[in-house]
């Protein structure tokens, strides 16, 4: 190819050039203003969306769409963030609304009530307050101002199925139960699940009756059904651990109990697949708590489902109205969720981005969205039905054109829309993820044990409530001036520089200038990069620790605090964390440095089909870290039905010692393991360092070991070992360093939500991240950094201390 | 004696026996000795393994194979080398008056108290090492007859192989085997749900290594043709919409996947009507199963189908109950065109993504290579002053986690206007990063003396001593510089989504988290896609693989 290259030179830069023309051809052709958007992601589900962006560049010449996809997260918090600070930004976002808040409390968006004033009276499209559910358009208003055009209406309902409820009618009428309605109370859903649980002989569940916590409720929804709020009315105040909550938690807890314990049913449920393996469309599962997409999903993938829809359960007083719930209004309630299209502030298009919105929003971009996804579907011999929207007026068409038409699925949906306009949100606050994530740690500690509920509601109501006072306090700190550090950087950049510059003019020995200024200069490349590059990011971090910033607005000085917090209040975390990576780095890193020496040395043999055995142990470090997540999530898989490695743990161990398989990931005592196990399947990427190390050890040094008689393995201990003892250490101080920081595995194996079971899978990089991006303390997270990185630092400088006794150099300075 | 020493000594008079045990199994096999004391030692503290109580009865027929301690946190194990430093240094401080060893216990003593409370703050009970195996009495008889099994093998082998070599080979290939077997397993895997439907991936039917796909037949439709048309040179398949005045028809694209939902105006001379895949499904009649084609799903959620051996305008109306889908074994090669006609269009379906990699990689291994290589050859040997200090600043910028120098960092890119652009991700590189750096000082620092001051005395100078004589020395860790850099710029993925705003700028990493949903993904296309976006990287490998293994360290060094 090269060579055919070389020989039609002129032909290669024709083409190059044709090449170039197109390219600026194109550039030029791009007249039309860029509508930017972020965060939808492409796929099998986005046919439509691409079909409407197509509608929208043929309607409005003046525009053109440009889509950047997410992929799994949606919108990537750092992504978003670095663009604001930067001042890159896009038109238009994509956006999961609750979290709205947390940004505009922050100054991020862009409010778009004068727009929609603007243009209520001249455009009928105009997304108004009368168009939308209550709940979804509330849910994206600040202090009275709206920031996003809510899309989609997601709400949660029982869904059950019949059949089973038929199937098991003799034993449910012997419990008082009527087969043909699903359960409408807490004391009925823990007695329907009591009877529809099927367990082996020794105890254990093969099929639960009713997971709290499958689908999609959380401890919120039970909130809201119990009339718990989780924030008080002025938003001041966390009631994480009021009574009515932990009576829902409670409730949960009960749940659990009835289907094995919270333990046994999340290993259960983490078996569970999405889509077309969801348990409840494989009619696997008789009752489960969850969003309306589900409708869409048993059309797709289960056809044949014999199912029924209705509202979740309610505590037992609130459905006989009796104690607190005396005067309550609607029985029935569920909760809304979704997202937005929202406009950061700053946007250089706001016009087109609002145009955007306007479009994709009215009926016309909808029908357009809805047909294309249908058809497409249709080609794939599937059906489909749009999810719920926050616009009424987009639900009714839906209904009437795109809804499924069978009986059942239409009564679904029914009861869905219905449902809509009783429902509730979560509390628009500035500490929305907090919030969030303190429910989810607080079922998960309460379920696992770990705290009693009381203490673990107590532990998610301080966190909280820190965040909120931190936020509320913040404007009374001291602003900080840039001025100052940004004097003293220069400062001392104009000094590092100058020293740098001055140490080739020191006075060396006679012997000893010439190898010093080379030496000097020969490091130049690095030293320009650490000035530039690296240090002043480094520096400002460190400046950041002491204050609080959170990126969007300017930072406050705090001084200590951020380390107070961290070592006094949130001690438990933080610490938990470190345990964590010790853990999984003082059991990790060795491991995988022995596991890559021994095949390199293996490797090092004469054998026959070498390459093809090097390129099998590498192979695995090559695969990128978002599919050998995705692989080893699927490897992992508790149910040995569908994860390799248990339907290879139950034909092997299983059957042979009688152990039961673990649950890996779901299950707090493997969670660490299993993060190590897949760790260790990339030590392959470490053989290309050994066989480099052992193919610059010398011969000779062999050659008379084996005339003086000594034995392979003393050859190996005295001669091979010290000589690779230089990239042994590298290693070691490298794995070390590596491991500390992981952040990455355990961000991909949770998904960026929560941090595995019993915070297992925390570690104090993505603890830090979790601040920073989640809770927007820049500051916070900084004090973090350089308090990992003194350990660091203190880990690398030990091991350098120790080093001075087995690694052997060949120069001794 | 509490339960819990109990468990202790039983645990540990069971794995003595059974070490004593093995032990007397291997001599039996390579020497044929026996061994009476072995056998009695072994049986007496198996015995008193068995009779010792320590364990609750279960009650379930079987033998309790007692694990290590009953309850021990695996943390601990992180403590215990430094707790044998300390006790070392402290003895040996108290006894041997050895004075050099109290910075080793000042360090070790606050180390292990620290461990053990941090592990103390972890809540974690029952751990790996803790509890107990039960073993049934198959599995008892089955592992005798395993050591039967071994010793036969065993003395077979001694028999056969006059000379160790033979083990030794054996050996290596039992190894290599067996490593490349666990390592590529996953692999695999990968490669299999790469060929599979995504709806066999996401089935609960067990693990099936060959993936089952819908048979499909191809089939002339007459209720609804299937067309194939040319339009500005591209191929569209697709059906007719409607027809416009001037008699051309309006063509609903189904392929290429990139362009499914667009309507395209065709002359009717360019159409021409191809049979269609269709899926072979059975439909169960009061005559038995019948082999038919399923031709579509209607909107009352009826099926129209053609049954086999009727004439082809034939149709069957039938709700989906009745119908069982026909799967055979074989490989779904589909998933790789059309992980590839999934990426959107303007990137000429990935192409611009590779080009955006490849100029990365390419400009990310030159740069790595060049300046570390010179930065590690001046940190190991030559002195400048403050050179121990530049060194740990050096590697210090490996420890602060890169989360929270991203913001200055992302405006400094700025300022120099390069946001948006491939810039960021590989003019670093050209600055010498600390990983590489230190790795190459390491080689360098092993590379012999004499060699260095042999060019010295002879008069050259410090660059050519160091590119004709030193660096040839460690070309095969140039190598592992390059396919190190080469594979972390192929995979880094965090770095453009950052940097870079406009989809035609992104490279392959990018496009590989495309295929993850928000609530639907593709596992199959994204495994196609992952397995065809390695295979350059593999070749790289597997060219690069000649470099690193030529022992340079024989070049120089003829005589010594």
């Amino acid at each position: 190819m090269a060579k055919w290259l070389e020989n039609h030179k002129g032909l290669t830069r024709a083409l190059f050039a044709f090449c170039l023309g197109l390219l600026s051809a194109l550039c030029l052709a791009s007249a039309p203003k860029d509508v930017v958007i972020w965060g939808p992601s492409v796929g099998a589900d986005s046919k439509g969306l691409e079909a409407a962006i197509r509608a929208f560049d043929a309607k409005f010449p003046q525009y053109h769409i440009k889509l950047l996809a997410m992929g799994a997260g949606g919108m990537n918090p750092q992504k978003l963030m670095t663009a604001i600070v930067g001042g890159v930004l896009p038109d238009v976002i994509d956006q999961d609304r609750f979290t709205i808040n947390d940004w505009a409390a922050r100054g991020a968006f862009q409010p778009l009530d004068s727009l929609i004033a603007r243009d209520a009276k001249t455009d009928p499209e105009t997304p108004t307050p009368d168009k939308y559910y209550p709940a979804a358009w509330h849910e994206a208003t600040y202090e009275g101002q709206l920031y996003g055009i809510p899309t989609g209406a997601d709400n949660r309902a029982l869904y059950w199925n019949k059949a089973i409820f038929h199937q098991f009618a003799p034993q449910l009428r012997a419990a008082g139960l009527d087969p043909n309605r699903p359960p409408q109370m807490w004391s009925e859903l823990l007695a329907y699940s009591k009877v529809l649980t099927i367990r082996d002989k020794s105890g254990h569940v093969i099929r639960p009756g009713f997971i709290p916590n499958f689908g999609n409720s959380w401890l919120y929804m039970y909130c809201f059904l119990n009339d718990a709020p989780l924030l008080s009315q002025d938003g001041t105040h966390c009631l994480l651990s009021s009574e009515p909550v932990r009576e829902s938690l409670d409730f949960m807890l009960k749940a659990y109990d009835i289907v094995g314990g919270y333990n046994q049913a999340t290993a259960i449920s983490s078996t569970f697949g999405q889509d077309a393996a969801d348990p409840f469309v494989t009619g696997q599962l008789p009752m489960k708590i969850d969003g309306d997409w589900t409708i869409n999903n048993i059309v797709k993938y289960g056809p044949d489902l014999d199912y029924g829809v209705a509202p979740a359960p309610i505590p037992d007083d609130r459905c006989y109205c009796r104690g607190r719930f005396k005067n309550v209004k609607d029985r029935f309630i569920t909760w809304i969720g979704g997202w937005s299209l929202a406009i950061p502030r700053g946007a250089r298009n706001i016009e087109g981005g609002w145009a955007w919105i306007k479009f994709y929003l009215s009926p016309e971009g909808k029908r357009i969205e809805w047909t294309a996804q249908r058809a497409w579907e249709r080609a794939h011999g599937k059906d489909y039905s749009p999810e719920m929207l926050a616009s009424k007026q987009l639900t009714q068409l839906a209904l009437a054109d795109f809804a499924p038409r069978e009986p059942r699925n239409r009564a679904a949906y029914l009861v869905h829309i219905g449902l809509a306009s009783k429902a509730l949100f979560r509390p628009s606050t500035f500490a929305a993820q907090a919030l969030w994530d303190a429910q989810v740690r607080a079922l998960d500690e309460a379920g696992q044990g770990s705290l009693t509920p009381q203490q673990a509601l107590e532990q998610g109501q301080n966190r909280v409530q820190r965040e909120l006072n931190d936020f509320l306090k913040a404007k009374s700190l001291p602003l900080v001036d840039l001025k100052i550090p940004a004097v003293v950087g220069l400062i001392g950049f104009v000094a590092g520089i100058a020293l740098f510059g001055a140490q080739f003019f020191r006075r060396y020995s006679r012997l000893k200038r010439a190898e010093a200024r080379w030496g000097l200069l020969f490091i130049t490349p690095w030293v320009f990069g650490f000035f530039i590059l690296t240090l002043g990011p480094m520096l400002a971090s460190l400046f950041f620790s002491f204050t609080e910033w959170n990126v969007l607005t300017p930072a406050r000085w705090v001084g200590f605090g951020n380390y107070g917090a961290l070592f006094g209040a949130d001690r438990e975390l933080f610490f938990k964390s470190l345990a964590n990576v010790l853990y999984v780095s003082g059991i990790g890193v060795p491991l995988s440095l022995f596991t890559s020496l021994s095949i390199a040395l293996l490797l090092n043999n004469k054998a026959r089909g070498l390459p093809a055995y090097r390129a099998f142990f590498y192979i695995p470090s090559l695969v990128p870290s978002v599919a050998s997540a995705a692989l080893w999530l699927w490897i992992l898989n508790p149910d040995p039905a569908r994860g390799l490695a248990n339907s290879l743990w139950k034909s092997t161990i299983g059957t042979i010692f009688g152990v039961g398989a673990p649950a890996w990931f779901s299950a707090p005592e493997w969670a660490r393991p299993s993060l190590i196990l897949m760790g260790l399947w990339g030590a392959g990427g470490g053989i290309v360092l050994w066989l480099a190390g052992l193919n610059t050890l010398s011969p000779s040094l062999f050659e008379a070991a084996k005339i003086d008689g000594a034995s392979s393995g003393r050859q190996f201990w005295s001669i091979m070992l010290p000589q690779l003892s230089p990239i042994i250490f590298f290693s070691t101080v490298v794995g070390f360093i590596g491991a500390l920081q992981q952040f990455e595995q355990n961000y991909l194996v949770t998904s960026g939500t929560g941090a595995g079971p019993n915070d297992t899978l925390l570690s104090p990089a993505y603890y830090l991240f979790t601040q920073g991006f989640g809770y927007f303390k820049m500051g916070y997270a900084s004090a973090i950094a350089w308090v990992l990185f003194l350990i660091v630092m203190a880990v690398t400088a030990i091991q350098f201390f120790v080093s001075k006794r087995w690694v052997s150099y060949e120069v001794q300075q | 004696m509490t339960v819990g020493f109990a468990f202790v000594f039983k645990t540990l008079a069971f794995w003595v026996g059974l070490l004593l045990l093995v032990g007397f199994v291997w001599r039996l096999a390579s020497r044929g000795a026996r061994s009476v004391r072995l056998v009695a030692g072994s049986l007496a503290c198996l015995i008193l393994a068995w009779i010792l109580p320590g364990l609750p009865a279960l009650g379930d027929g079987r033998f309790h194979v007692p694990l290590f301690l009953p309850i021990f946190p695996a943390e601990y194990l992180l403590a215990l080398p430094l707790l044998v430093g300390f006790l070392r240094a402290l003895f040996l401080f108290l006894f041997a008056r050895k004075g050099g060893f109290a910075l080793q216990g000042m360090i070790c003593g606050p180390a292990t108290l620290a461990v053990v409370r941090i592990a103390g703050q972890s809540t974690a009970k029952a751990t790996i090492l803790g509890g107990s195996l039960s073993v049934s009495v198959t599995a008892c008889i089955c592992l005798a007859l395993l050591a039967v099994c071994a010793i036969v093998i065993m003395g077979v082998v001694q028999r056969r192989a006059s000379s160790k070599l033979f083990l030794r080979r054996f050996s290596i290939y039992a190894g290599l085997v067996a490593g490349s077997v666990v390592f590529g397993l996953p692999f695999l895997w990968m490669l299999s749900t790469s060929f599979s439907d995504d709806r066999e991936i996401n089935s609960a039917s067990g693990i099936s290594w060959i993936p089952r796909i819908q048979v499909t037949v191809p089939f002339k439709d007459p209720s609804k043709p299937y067309y194939k048309a040319q339009s500005n040179d591209q191929d569209l398949e697709g059906r007719i919409l409607s027809t416009a005045a001037n008699g051309d028809k309006l063509l609903d694209v189904v392929r290429p996947i990139a362009r499914l939902g667009q309507t395209v105006l065709v002359p009717q001379s360019l159409l021409e009507q191809i049979p269609e895949p269709k899926p072979e499904v059975f439909l169960q009649t009061n005559e038995g199963l019948k082999k038919s084609l399923d031709l579509e799903t209607l909107p009352n959620g009826q099926h129209r189908l053609h049954i086999i051996g009727t004439p082809d305008s034939d149709d069957v109306l039938t709700n989906p109950a009745r119908l069982t889908p026909v799967l055979a074994s074989g490989a779904r090669f589909q998933n790789y065109p059309d992980s590839l006609e999934f990426l959107p269009e303007d990137t000429l379906h990935g192409l611009v993504y590779l080009k955006n990699t490849l100029i990365i990689v390419l400009l990310s291994v030159i740069g790595a290579v060049f300046s570390s290589s010179i930065v590690a050859y001046a940190f190991a040997r030559l002195s400048f002053g403050g050179k121990k200090l530049l060194f740990a600043l050096l590697l210090s910028t490996m420890m602060l986690p890169t989360t929270v120098t991203l913001m200055p960092q992302f405006m400094i890119f700025r300022e120099l206007g390069w946001i948006d652009t491939l810039r960021p991700l590989w003019v670093p590189t050209f600055f010498a990063t600390a990983f590489n750096v230190f790795l190459l000082r390491q080689f360098f620092a092993g590379v012999p003396l004499e060699l260095e001051e042999a060019a010295r005395i002879d008069g050259c100078s410090v660059p050519k001593i160091f590119w004709s004589v030193t660096l040839p020395q460690v070309i095969p860790a140039l190598v592992t510089v390059a396919i190190w850099t080469a594979v972390a710029a192929w995979n880094n993925f965090a770095g453009p989504l950052i940097y870079i705003n406009s989809p035609e700028n992104m490279p392959v990493s990018y496009a590989v988290q495309l295929f993850q949903g928000q609530r639907s993904s593709q596992p199959g296309l994204l495994m196609a896609f992952v397995t065809l976006s390695i295979i350059p990287v593999i070749a790289l490998f597997l060219v690069a693989q000649r470099y690193f293994l030529q022992n340079s360290a024989t070049s120089g060094l003829g005589g010594r």
